[in-house]
């Protein structure tokens, strides 16, 4: 795979803020690439600078092997972008709108009907396709919105958190949607604060803090930068406190609680749930249940930068 | 591409309430409130009335030239009956089975010492809407106010007389157009209908305000998506204005249609002059409204609400609301006539109509025209291709 993004040292400011600190990132043609952050951690400016939208104070930007400039023609035809909040016409039915938006990269009228089918197929919004979007649902108006960036069929497609404040259902079909363009040959540069659909969608990612990357990688990779490897969570009754110090005393687990009868270790190394089960049944404990899980990566940020990545689920 | 902004255009509703409905409405309620005022100052009937003088004095001897002085020229308001000397002899004149109908009088006024009396005939008064009694009232109070004035002034200020005088006069009208200019006789209450119209056409500023923030990337999420994309901004700009155009003049033709046809307002018949006015008039108002939203951060409302107040103004001090603006500024600030867009296309439709000479309508269009290809090319330089410090 080539290299089709190429973000160097790119310094944004607003005033005393710093928004972007020495961003680097390399996205490579074909894959989907992840920006996973907080919210204010610089996602959608590092977007808006790659897309020559915003003014940026350092750095450089180059897109398939150009720089990209605001003047850049040949470039911007070759990318789709799908922003945060609606960018729709209400005065245009959902036909209407993303064939105008289609307009402004083919000309041909028989091509573009074609495409604007396909994309109003792709999302799934053919029996609304004669409603303004005030009538749409927010999980419809949101396809819209995507289908408005992708009709025209870019090779680079840029989705700035798409699903906030969409229903599960809409969530599930616009990620399917994301991962068959991704298939279909275009690169995605998809920024979340959603930890789940990175790991859902995405082949590499870089998890963004306050305008800097602090990890970057495929995700085991990343998952690999912090010593916590396993969370092994038993459900026990009655369990004595000297129990749960033994297990501190060991030397890959990182934390150890009890509460309520639910046990939870966290451990570096592999095959902790074989300890823990081992010395429960030793001390003559019956476990309820028993299960380990690989850390997350809200895990990963919260290890890294002592904080958690998002507050809601 | 052209065809959806023209769908967008036609679509918006905003833009029918502000352009058609409001003006509308406003016509209408012209209409409706100075028809019976001005129908009655044609149809009036000479009201004929007497004087009786108590006292010898320079009220009453004013009061009668007054009086004979309306009573003169070929549509007189009064008919003054001068040989009636006494309360009784009036009185025996007012309509009943014993007088004759050319020896009549409608009314006749009391002159005490300081004072002006009305008394009517019943049968005049029963026979007539309230105009009549209007007139005379008016007559009476307008007189007696200015009386009272150089009177004041001879005692005061005797060498304040002749400005003083010069100044009531000029109060009685303001407007002084040039009657060998106009082709037809001039009604103030046209006026209104047609800074209406102008009103109406100053309103697309807001046509002007979608234009940039429809296309300035730090203004609004579809303008965002419009500088990511291929397409140059040169011929989205072009599209969006042409497209604009043809609602914005086909609503000011419609209120043209409805001031001619339907609400009887004098109105050229020239259709290639219209059209000319409509039509750089309304490409000022959005190239005017570009270049208010160019002065201006935020959104399409943010910048539309901002505005307001100034297009208001605007539309004011041109004449909307009070006719005698524009001559009040030309007597005290002539330069706020010559600056402000609302007069200058106000009078350009004015000369449209009356003025025999239509070089003054031709040089107003032209100074729109230039100002209004000056704004757009400052908007275009502002709605260029560019990276925004944010967004």
């Amino acid at each position: 795979m080539s290299e089709i993004i190429k973000v160097e040292n790119l310094v944004k400011r607003y005033k005393e803020l710093i928004a972007l600190d020495h961003l680097n990132l390399n996205i490579m043609e074909g894959e989907v690439f992840g920006l996973l952050g907080p919210n204010g951690s610089g996602k959608s400016t590092a977007i808006n600078c790659m897309l020559s939208l915003l003014q940026y104070d350092g750095g450089e930007v180059t897109i398939m092997g150009k720089k990209m400039t605001p003047a850049s023609y040949d470039i911007k035809s070759k990318i789709g972008v799908v922003p945060q909040d609606m960018a729709v016409y209400e005065e245009l039915t959902v036909r209407e709108n993303i064939d105008f938006f289609c307009g402004l990269y083919i000309k041909d009228k028989a091509t573009r009907k074609q495409y604007v089918d396909e994309a109003i197929e792709f999302v799934g919004i053919k029996e609304f396709e004669n409603f303004r979007p005030k009538k749409l649902s927010g999980g419809l108006k949101r396809r819209l919105n995507i289908a408005c960036g992708i009709a025209h069929k870019p090779k680079i497609i840029f989705f700035d958190e798409p699903t906030v404040a969409v229903d599960p259902q809409s969530r599930n079909k616009i990620l399917e949607g994301i991962l068959e363009l991704n298939k279909n040959g275009a690169t995605i540069i998809y920024t979340s604060h959603y930890m789940e659909e990175i790991e859902q969608l995405c082949t590499r990612l870089s998890i963004l803090d306050k305008g800097q990357v602090i990890a970057s990688g495929t995700i085991p990779e990343i998952k690999r930068m912090i010593k916590k490897n396993e969370i092994v969570t038993a459900e026990v009754i009655g369990l004595d406190p000297k129990v749960v110090d033994t297990l501190k005393m060991d030397n890959d687990v990182l934390t150890a609680n009890y509460q309520g009868k639910t046990l939870k270790v966290e451990a570096a190394g592999k095959s902790n749930i074989v300890k823990v089960m081992s010395l429960l049944e030793k001390e003559g404990y019956e476990v309820q249940q028993i299960y380990s899980v690989q850390p997350s990566l809200n895990d990963v940020f919260l290890e890294l930068t002592g904080k958690q990545l998002r507050d809601e689920g | 591409m052209f065809s959806k902004s023209l769908l967008k255009a036609v679509r918006n509703k905003q833009f029918y309430f502000w352009s058609f409905l409001f003006p509308f409405a406003l016509m209408c309620l012209f209409r409706v409130a100075f028809a019976g005022l001005y129908d009655q100052e044609i149809c009036i009937d000479p009201i004929k009335v007497a004087v009786v003088v108590d006292d010898e004095g320079m009220l009453g001897d004013y009061f009668i030239e007054t009086v004979e002085a309306l009573s003169e020229g070929d549509e007189p308001l009064l008919i003054y009956v001068d040989d009636v000397k006494t309360i009784e002899e009036a009185e025996a004149l007012f309509a009943d089975e014993t007088t004759v109908d050319d020896q009549v009088i409608n009314a006749y006024f009391h002159v005490t010492e300081d004072d002006i009396e009305i008394v009517v005939d019943k049968a005049f008064y029963a026979g007539r809407d309230e105009a009549h009694i209007v007139v005379l009232r008016q007559l009476t109070d307008t007189f007696l106010n200015q009386y009272h004035l150089i009177y004041e002034a001879a005692f005061t200020n005797p060498e304040m007389i002749p400005s003083l005088v010069e100044e009531l006069s000029s109060d009685i009208e303001y407007t002084a157009y040039e009657s060998n200019v106009y082709k037809n006789d001039i009604d103030t209450y046209d006026w209104y209908f047609y800074t209406t119209i102008v009103m109406g056409m100053m309103f697309n500023f807001q046509v002007g305000i979608e234009l940039v923030t429809s296309v300035r990337a730090d203004a609004s999420e579809v303008a965002k998506r419009i500088n990511i994309s291929p397409k140059r901004k040169i011929s989205i700009v072009a599209s969006e204005v042409i497209a604009n155009l043809i609602p914005c003049s086909a609503i000011t033709a419609i209120l043209f249609l409805i001031a001619k046809y339907v609400m009887g307002i004098p109105m050229t018949s020239e259709v290639g002059n219209i059209a000319l006015f409509i039509v750089i008039g309304n490409f000022f108002t959005i190239a005017f409204g570009s270049f208010i939203a160019m002065l201006q951060k935020g959104s399409t409302k943010d910048r539309s609400n901002k505005s307001w107040g100034f297009i208001m103004l605007l539309v004011f001090l041109s004449g909307e609301m009070y006719n005698q603006m524009p001559a009040i500024l030309e007597k005290n600030a002539p330069i706020l006539n010559d600056i402000n867009p609302a007069t200058i296309m106000n009078f350009a439709l004015f000369d449209l109509t009356y003025a025999k000479d239509l070089s003054d309508f031709y040089v107003a269009m032209a100074k729109i025209l230039v100002a209004a290809i000056v704004f757009m090319v400052l908007s275009a330089v502002y709605m260029r291709r560019n990276s925004y410090a944010s967004l």
